[in-house]
């Protein structure tokens, strides 16, 4: 369908893109002010001082290594916990199959202060250390539901007959597995992973309570700082922030889109092998 | 079951463990927590009390309450009716340049959201950008108090939480099959009322979740309160964040927190039944 938009539909979404492009942008362009002042929006000239004072902060990159090793350990604890599970949803029906689908909804469904609250009361009383551990634990937590859901969907689509030949034809499992399903998890795993990585590294609300005293992640010490007493670097930060995640989704939807594309010709070529064989008229229309 | 069945479904073992351990346990253990006796300074007793839920009545802590609900409310009707447009304007944008537009649309979402209200910080200040460019047009002689407003808690909630709304929304928007909107309008209907019948009548699983995407974690958002609100806007998120790391009355906090889970599920639940569907989305 192709529908060209109106004049007021085209300004409206513009003004919606501005919405929500402008304290972005903001940001970004007052990173360069020279006034040091932080509640003035004169802009008194350019400068990069701010970003030269960024280096030397040890404050500031000791929340950035907390936070990508946190982001790290989460994802890969939410992906090795999450990947079995989703297997198992698409392919067998057990008890407690419908408890198990609420209880994945539950930590995105919750506000996030009612699981902030709780995680660290829970961490406190049983004694899980504050710091790298407890936000590697609160940060999986709900990572894994998010990799449930697109392994299990990305599976909802795939031909299970395809891994009965391949152990028809003597595959052991192990190679089954690493030659027939892996292949077709690859873009969700790669989603997941990417999807888990943001939504740890971006985290506020469950950070700022499971975090302990002495640690913090970047966007906690970025709250605080706003809070009590925003400096001029405070921006300096923020822009590369923003400046580097904007490039890792676009980054991101580029690999997706190709890993998309790839597992599509794939589908196309067995099509075709299957077309040969001639005699595998269900597989073909399965394909 | 097979052994075979058997082997597979304990793939979902370890899930099940962590879900379990990880998350009832310790919001049973906030439920325990609401029903304990607050010591003076810091801690509690085990002994059962329901003083926590009776506080809950008193007049300052109800207006919290009725603030947020308020801010809640207002929020998810404004971020709906600002967001319908967009959403079903994006579904009509060029194939060519959909996807970039989607991209754009979740960009900013991407971006931790305590640095794009900082943005808003930046811009609402007094001598900010917004008053400034007003002052130079004359629409004001003084510049407006925009910071620490009730107003610019209600926008930055609105901000943060738009893609939520827009994204459901344009997936239930774009299923829609376009010859129904042809037949609708073959038998007589005016576009706006094409649009009504046929667009907004079949995208509503597409609002109720949007709905409740935006209206769950709205009361929660304590920092775009903090940072935008100053401190006179208090909203539950507030009053439960600052009773765990302030006042140190868990009991109290623990009770707030499982009046709004209460909430929170029996919200959803509405949800699925108005939307008539079992799966609300949640990406």
């Amino acid at each position: 369908m192709k529908t060209r938009l109106g004049t007021g539909a085209r300004i409206y979404t513009a003004l919606l893109f501005l919405f929500l492009y402008l304290p972005i942008i903001v940001i970004v362009a007052y990173s360069f002010n020279a006034n040091p002042v932080s509640s003035s929006a004169d802009f008194t000239g350019f400068t990069l001082d701010w970003y030269r004072q960024l280096g030397g902060n040890h404050e500031i990159s000791k929340s950035l290594a907390t936070s990508l090793t946190v982001g790290i350990q989460a994802v890969a604890v939410s992906l090795v916990i999450g990947i079995p599970a989703a297997l198992t949803l698409s392919r067998s029906h057990f008890p407690g199959r419908r408890v198990f689908d609420q209880l994945n909804l539950l930590p995105l469904l919750l506000p996030e202060v009612v699981l902030g609250i709780a995680f660290m009361s829970f961490y406190a009383l049983v004694g899980i250390p504050f710091g790298n551990v407890s936000l590697v634990v609160s940060h999986a937590t709900f990572c894994i539901p998010y990799v449930v859901i697109l392994v299990s969907t990305r599976l909802a689509g795939f031909d299970h007959s395809l891994v009965e030949a391949s152990q028809d034809l003597g595959a052991s499992p192990l190679r089954t597995f690493f030659s027939i399903v892996l292949p077709e998890l690859v873009p969700a795993v790669v989603s997941a992973a990417a999807l888990g990585f943001v939504l740890s590294f971006d985290d506020v609300v469950i950070s700022f309570f499971t975090a302990g005293a002495t640690s913090s992640t970047l966007p906690v010490l970025i709250y605080s700082q706003v809070k009590l007493h925003p400096q001029p670097t405070t921006k300096a930060l923020c822009s590369l922030l923003i400046v580097s995640l904007s490039v890792a989704v676009v980054a991101f939807y580029l690999i997706r889109l190709r890993l998309e594309r790839r597992a599509r010709q794939r589908e196309r070529e067995r099509a075709t092998t299957q077309a040969d064989g001639g005699d595998a008229p269900q597989l073909q229309a399965a394909a | 079951m097979s052994a075979g069945q058997r082997g597979r479904a304990l793939g979902i073992a370890p899930a099940f463990a962590w879900y379990v351990l990880l998350l009832l346990v310790p919001l049973a253990y906030i439920v325990l927590v609401s029903f304990c006796t607050p010591q003076s300074g810091w801690g509690f007793s085990l002994s059962f009390t329901l003083q926590n839920y009776q506080r809950l009545f008193e007049p300052a802590y109800l207006q919290v309450f009725g603030q947020s609900f308020v801010v809640a409310t207002l929020a998810t009707a404004l971020t709906l009716l600002i967001g319908y447009p967009f959403a079903y304007f994006l579904t009509r944008i060029d194939h060519r340049w959909r996807l970039l537009a989607l991209v754009a649309v979740e960009l900013p979402f991407f971006v931790s959201s305590v640095i794009r209200i900082y943005g808003w910080d930046i811009l609402l200040q007094s001598r900010g950008v917004i008053n400034a460019a007003l002052l130079a047009i004359g629409a004001t002689r003084e510049p407006l108090q925009l910071l620490y407003t009730d107003g610019a808690v209600l926008m930055g909630t609105i901000y943060t939480l738009l893609p939520l709304m827009v994204l459901p929304l344009y997936n239930s928007i774009e299923k829609i099959d376009g010859s129904l909107l042809e037949a609708s309008r073959d038998l007589g209907a005016s576009a706006w009322q094409a649009f009504l019948d046929v667009t907004v009548r079949n995208s509503t699983p597409g609002i109720a979740s949007g709905c409740l995407m935006v209206f769950v974690p709205s009361v929660g958002l304590f920092y775009v309160s903090d940072m935008l609100g100053g401190s006179q806007t208090v909203l539950l998120g507030n009053l439960v964040k600052s009773q765990f790391v302030e006042s140190h009355d868990w009991p109290f906090g623990a009770a707030l927190a499982v009046v709004m889970t209460v909430a929170t599920i029996g919200l959803v639940a509405l949800g699925k039944r108005l939307s008539k569907s079992d799966q609300i989305e949640v990406i």
